[in-house]
């Protein structure tokens, strides 16, 4: 019963966020709809989340959290319906190939594993990993206990450990559904993890299929599904798969709008990459980069105006430097910082950092096989067919991803905390956070899977 | 001929993507199931030590808003406590009792000390005559300071 009041909680801003964005993006064929369903699932979360927060700003008070979605569900219902002529909902009629069917049925047993591991998982871990009693759920608990005392989960007297000021998105949604149903419910986060899980995967397989083909979306599919790590991670609460779905998103949004010249598609991208900075500090840096990413790329189709879609989707993030100045302590990696130039100057830090980048990146996915050198061999087999009026948006997402990664590099150059522990203990999630845009990229410059087997 | 053994490569490299990722996906489902444990979906880590703190936080006055934390790793050398253990019980001592802030230091008008019998009786001699201890039991105390 948990299990299923977990997951209706958060319905309304899943089905919102679709049908809003339906309405923004107009297109009712297969690939449109499956790049919507993913792309609202996270953008409905994200929206209750902020919305949540203003709510909480003005009233003090951690009820009403329920109206917020209801209330974008039913504007986006009213406009579906409004609108059902000129932009209906239900999906084109698509006949698939012979391939295709059989993708499509490797990826179908693939979602059955999945959900299989998940549910273990899930019903073996109902608080989460480390990171979520930690961090997540233990922010939720001050909120959700503390009721009105709700901001001394920002206390400067928490330990640095429990990372007092990371950004809301998670735990507020997370108090708002339990203060929905009446109760500490574990499962809503579960619930919370596996929405954002469903709208990855379906934001990866819609963007490659809108950009390639449905065979290619469906290789991109099963590859992200066949790498253990998103499954294991999803049921565990954190923030990091969260995190990973809006750089995706952002990615996806972008290339699509190089594609099509929509300029919603921008406002969509500044959305994801505030909503990013909403979910974890490295979606700050995340924000700052792709803003840039997306002034060269404006700059080089010369209709650098448009930047101001991507401006208006960035709003968001006014909300989060007021967090982040007036309500979170500071940080614990800058907050310290003695011997800065020492560590600075520590050649032997960087050649630490290099070689377990080399090492957690190599055997990246919880696998014993190394993912990215199948990744690799399936690349070099299949050669690059990326069309050139993708290329500059491909190319500058690449370089957006890689500036993102070196961000990473030097977090760790500047850690005041012990070097091998921080590595340990975070590494790996921070390659997950790029891996699904990666991917993404990857399948939108390799060739199809259809005209091989055609021949 | 050099073009039908590329597209033959072309197509073991499709068949091959799919089968080796499925293959990683039935190995992490068959590993997880295999670390199924039926007693955890009740009473996993988390949830057991929020139930061993019930009983705890039901003794501290309704407003209390902070209050200590003491472990084996505030009293005995470095080489005699398991620092990930402490860290974690301190953790989970934090997550089960919020929104009281659990500092670590013995410096609160109430603390928890969470002490091996060896950490226990070393900590007993630096505390005033006049403290009361409440024992939980399985290394558990709160302490007042009156």
């Amino acid at each position: 019963m948990s299990f299923l009041t977990g997951f209706l909680v958060h319905l309304p801003s899943v089905l919102a966020g679709m049908l809003l964005i339906h309405q923004i993006l107009p297109g009712n064929q297969p690939s449109r709809l499956v790049f919507k369903l993913g792309l609202g699932a996270g953008l409905g979360l994200g929206a209750t989340s902020l919305l949540y927060f203003i709510l909480l700003l003005i009233t003090n008070s951690l009820s009403g959290y329920i109206f917020i979605p209801i209330t974008l569900l039913g504007i986006g219902l009213y406009l579906t319906w409004h609108n059902r002529i000129q932009n209906p909902i239900f999906p084109t009629i698509y006949s698939l190939t012979k391939l295709q069917k059989y993708l499509l049925a490797a990826f179908c047993l693939l979602v059955l594993t999945s959900l299989g591991s998940f549910m273990i998982h899930a019903l073996m871990n109902s608080h989460g990993g480390f990171d979520a009693w930690m961090i997540y759920n233990r922010i939720a608990r001050f909120f959700y206990r503390g009721g009105i005392n709700w901001q001394n989960a920002f206390s400067q007297d928490i330990y640095w450990q429990f990372h007092a000021d990371y950004p809301l998105l998670l735990p507020l949604n997370l108090a708002g559904a339990w203060q929905t149903l009446g109760t500490e419910n574990m499962r809503a986060a579960q619930a919370h993890g596996a929405y954002i899980f469903i709208g990855l995967v379906s934001l990866l397989i819609g963007a490659v299929a809108i950009l390639r083909t449905t065979g290619q979306s469906l290789l991109a599919s099963i590859v992200l599904l066949g790498t253990p790590i998103y499954v294991y991670e999803s049921p565990r609460e954190a923030a990091d798969l969260t995190l990973a779905f809006f750089i995706l998103a952002t990615v996806a949004c972008l290339i699509i709008y190089h594609r099509e010249q929509n300029a919603n598609f921008l406002f969509l991208a500044g959305l994801a990459s505030s909503f990013g900075a909403w979910t974890k500090n490295e979606g700050l840096l995340f924000a700052l980069i792709s803003a840039a990413a997306c002034f060269f790329l404006l700059n080089k189709n010369r209709r650098l105006p448009k930047i101001l879609f991507y401006i208006t989707g960035l709003l968001p993030l006014i909300l989060v430097l007021y967090f982040k100045y007036f309500l979170a302590p500071s940080n614990d990696l800058f907050s310290s910082q003695a011997d800065l130039l020492a560590r600075i100057t520590d050649s032997q830090r960087y050649i630490t950092i290099f070689q377990e980048f080399i090492d957690h990146f190599v055997w990246f996915g919880r696998s014993n096989i190394s993912i990215p050198i199948i990744l690799l061999g399936y690349m070099l087999i299949l050669k690059s067919h990326l069309s050139s009026k993708d290329s500059p948006a491909v190319v500058i997402c690449a370089i957006l991803l890689t500036t993102q990664f070196l961000g990473y590099f030097s977090i760790y150059i500047l850690t005041p905390h012990n070097l091998d522990w921080h590595l340990r203990t975070s590494l790996a999630r921070l390659i997950m956070h790029l891996y699904p845009a990666a991917l993404l990229l990857y399948f939108a410059s390799l060739s199809d899977p259809e005209p091989v087997f055609t021949k | 001929m050099v073009s039908y053994n590329m597209l033959m490569y072309k197509k073991l490299a499709i068949i091959g993507l799919v089968i080796v990722f499925t293959g990683i996906n039935f190995r992490h489902l068959s590993q997880t199931a295999q670390g199924w444990n039926s007693d955890f979906i009740a009473d996993d880590m988390v949830t057991h030590w929020d139930k061993r703190m019930q009983p705890l936080q039901s003794n501290l006055p309704i407003n209390t808003t902070m209050i200590g934390y003491v472990g084996d790793w505030d009293v005995l050398p470095e080489n005699e406590y398991h620092y990930a253990g402490e860290e974690t019980e301190y953790i989970l001592t934090q997550y089960a009792l919020a929104p009281i802030i659990v500092q670590r230091s013995d410096e609160h008008e109430w603390v928890i000390a969470n002490l091996t019998p060896k950490a226990y009786d070393i900590w007993i001699t630096t505390q005033p005559k006049d403290i009361e201890i409440i024992e939980y039991g399985l290394r558990i105390f709160l302490v007042h300071n009156p």
